[in-house]
């Protein structure tokens, strides 16, 4: 290999110039990057020297031997070249060059390939480290901007969370003011329960000693009515007994003096001197037999003594003590009406049924009033757990709120002008209490009077399935 | 490795299959950084570890993989912008594969840690040659296939390549006999 041949291969990029700067050889790769250099162009006609700032002649040339020249190509490929200048000899320098390249395909346009570069030539490495550079670049900006979007998204969501969060905050600060609210209020009601707790307690006690003491009082009071009913018993027997004594053992007595009061009257012993006298305890003792006869229908009464409860027609009842009383009737004009049709037949005792119709019917006739004719309504009616018979009249009437508490008192009465013991109303009475009933009078004076006999209706139902 | 070949195999099977099969590999590989830096070096294992997840999720044998890969490393590293250098190694199969150790080693010298291959022709006829690979990694053999065959696509010369000696069966590089019309 002569030394032209070694240049070449270790030279790829060069021209050999003369004494006037002409081109005499141009390197294999120099020739493709400028192929219409030829051979004796002025070397000056195709570049320009832009380092070091020198006059172009051949011997400053020589004289920069050492120094980095900077070339720029004066026609398209207008590529710039790093060279240095070598004397080959007295009238030939080596100019020995490599292209500066930033974009490769400048080379693939000249088909430029890697044998064109001198081995040790770094070019290429500069090249490619461009390239990995730029497109490292490129990979960092990628990342960069996933991780933006990371950073934009993860931003987004921590927003989001964060917004999220605080509503979620706000929304437990509502609660807890709510709680809080609540507690308070939950608070003030326990204590108000508290204090009503304590308060029930409070009464509870006050009632449990309040209740054993009216538990003892109630205890005392009953021992107190136990032993005052039983004296009263006591009582009630000792003068039933007393009554029934005197009834009974003073008849006797009684007819005796009678019987002896008759004997004078026939033997002719009344005289002037004594017919006062006797006359007066005649009448005296008469008298005295009436009390004794009521008070025996009295204690028959009370006692329950002899009488049968049977089914019972008011209408029957009625018509007989009608009957009975037809002169009292006829005297005074009454105009009487009865009307069994709602209740009729009572189961009772016959005679006490009759003692109250005969006294009620009698006294209506005794006590009418002059001024007007005496009408008397006789009815009965069923009233809730009773039947109710009404003896109704127009006559004088009375004062019931002032005589209420005589009303049925034994011999008390309430007008003079007419005869009577004053036994009638509170036979009624006596007997009513016997059977279980009860009486009721609305009276007024010079309007008339209603009696309402109120007789316990489960009697009754027993009559209308005995019936 | 450089992340340049991660992104590589990530490229491979978004285009060829899915982003989601992608994300299924990564998983596999239990590799959680999704983003490769083409300049930045990491370990060989992930290279390795998301080739052996790729077979796994893609159900084809690890070769097949590096094989597919090899041969989409060509269009990969153009499309990458590494087109006009590769022109530069040469405008046809055999000039492209006698300057693919001058390409390898001017990438190594860009790229202190990549620890590049190192390739050889001899035997260059006609319509063949033999291509001396030398590396220290191990089981590539089926990558450097593919390589090949993507470069005779690349230049319209489709090619057979046959594997003749390799570290596996005890050599101390792999030789690959290439043939074409």
């Amino acid at each position: 290999m002569n030394i032209n041949q070694i240049l070449e291969n270790l030279f790829p990029f060069h021209y050999m110039i003369d004494g006037d700067l002409k081109i005499i050889h141009a390197g294999r790769s120099s020739k493709k990057l400028f192929p219409f250099i030829k051979a004796h162009d002025r070397f000056l006609d195709h570049f320009e020297i832009t380092r070091p700032k020198i006059e172009c002649s051949f011997n400053s040339f020589v004289e920069s031997g050492n120094t980095l020249f900077i070339a720029r190509a004066a026609r398209t490929p207008e590529v710039e070249l790093k060279a240095q200048v070598l004397q080959l000899s007295k009238k030939v320098i080596f100019f020995v060059f490599t292209p500066v390249i930033t974009d490769v395909s400048f080379f693939n346009e000249l088909n430029i390939t890697m044998d064109d570069f001198a081995i040790y030539d770094t070019t290429l490495e500069m090249i490619f480290a461009l390239q990995a550079t730029r497109k490292s670049l490129d990979d960092a900006n990628v990342i960069s901007k996933r991780l933006e979007e990371k950073v934009e998204e993860r931003t987004c969501e921590l927003k989001a969370k964060n917004d999220e969060i605080l509503a979620q905050n706000e929304e437990f600060m509502q609660q807890q003011d709510q709680l809080n609210k609540q507690s308070l209020f939950l608070a003030e009601k326990n204590r108000k329960l508290q204090r009503a707790r304590e308060l029930i307690h409070s009464k509870n006690r006050e009632l449990k000693l309040h209740s054993i003491n009216l538990k003892h009082e109630v205890e005392q009071r009953t021992q107190d009515l136990i032993y005052i009913n039983s004296e009263l018993l006591n009582q009630n027997n000792q003068l039933e007994q007393f009554a029934f004594i005197v009834a009974h053992n003073l008849r006797a007595p009684i007819a005796r003096i009678l019987g002896l009061i008759n004997v004078l009257k026939m033997e002719g012993l009344f005289n002037e001197d004594n017919e006062f006298y006797l006359e007066n305890i005649h009448l005296s003792t008469l008298r005295l037999e009436e009390v004794i006869i009521d008070l025996n229908r009295i204690l028959d009464v009370k006692k329950g003594m002899h009488h049968a409860y049977e089914h019972i027609s008011f209408e029957k009842k009625t018509r007989k003590i009608l009957e009975m009383l037809h002169t009292q009737i006829d005297e005074n004009k009454a105009d009487i009406h009865f009307n069994f049709t709602a209740v009729d037949v009572i189961y009772s005792i016959s005679s006490y049924i009759e003692n109250i119709l005969y006294n009620l019917i009698s006294n209506a006739l005794k006590y009418k009033d002059p001024e007007r004719p005496l009408r008397i309504e006789i009815f009965t009616k069923k009233d809730g757990d009773h039947i109710c018979l009404s003896i109704k009249d127009n006559g004088m009437g009375m004062n019931v709120e002032r005589n209420k508490d005589n009303l049925f008192k034994l011999y008390k009465r309430f007008h003079t002008h007419v005869e009577g013991k004053g036994i009638g109303l509170y036979m009624v009475k006596t007997q009513l209490d016997a059977l279980g009933g009860k009486v009721e009078i609305e009276s007024e004076p010079g309007k008339g009077t209603l009696f309402k006999i109120f007789f316990k209706a489960e009697k009754a139902n027993a009559v209308a399935v005995a019936i | 490795m450089y992340g340049m070949v991660n992104k590589g195999v990530a490229d491979l099977v978004i285009n060829r299959y899915s982003e989601e099969t992608w994300k299924a590999i990564l998983d596999k590989a239990n590799i959680q950084n999704e983003s490769f830096i083409s300049m930045e070096s990491y370990p060989d294992e992930v290279t390795y570890s998301l080739i052996g997840a790729a077979a796994e999720v893609l159900q084809i044998p690890a070769n097949e993989v590096l094989e597919l890969f090899g041969e989409y490393w060509i269009s990969y590293t153009a499309q990458e912008g590494y087109g006009h250098l590769m022109d530069m190694a040469g405008n046809n199969l055999v000039d492209f594969l006698k300057n693919l150790d001058r390409l390898h080693s001017t990438v190594g010298h860009i790229m202190p840690k990549l620890n590049p291959p190192s390739f050889k022709c001899t035997d260059v006829n006609k319509n063949s040659l033999k291509l001396h690979h030398y590396s220290n990694r191990p089981g590539l053999e089926n990558m450097v296939t593919g390589l090949v065959k993507g470069l005779g696509k690349r230049f319209n010369t489709p090619c057979e390549v046959t594997l003749l000696e390799s570290h596996s069966s005890g050599a101390d590089h792999n030789v690959f006999l290439i043939e074409w019309r």
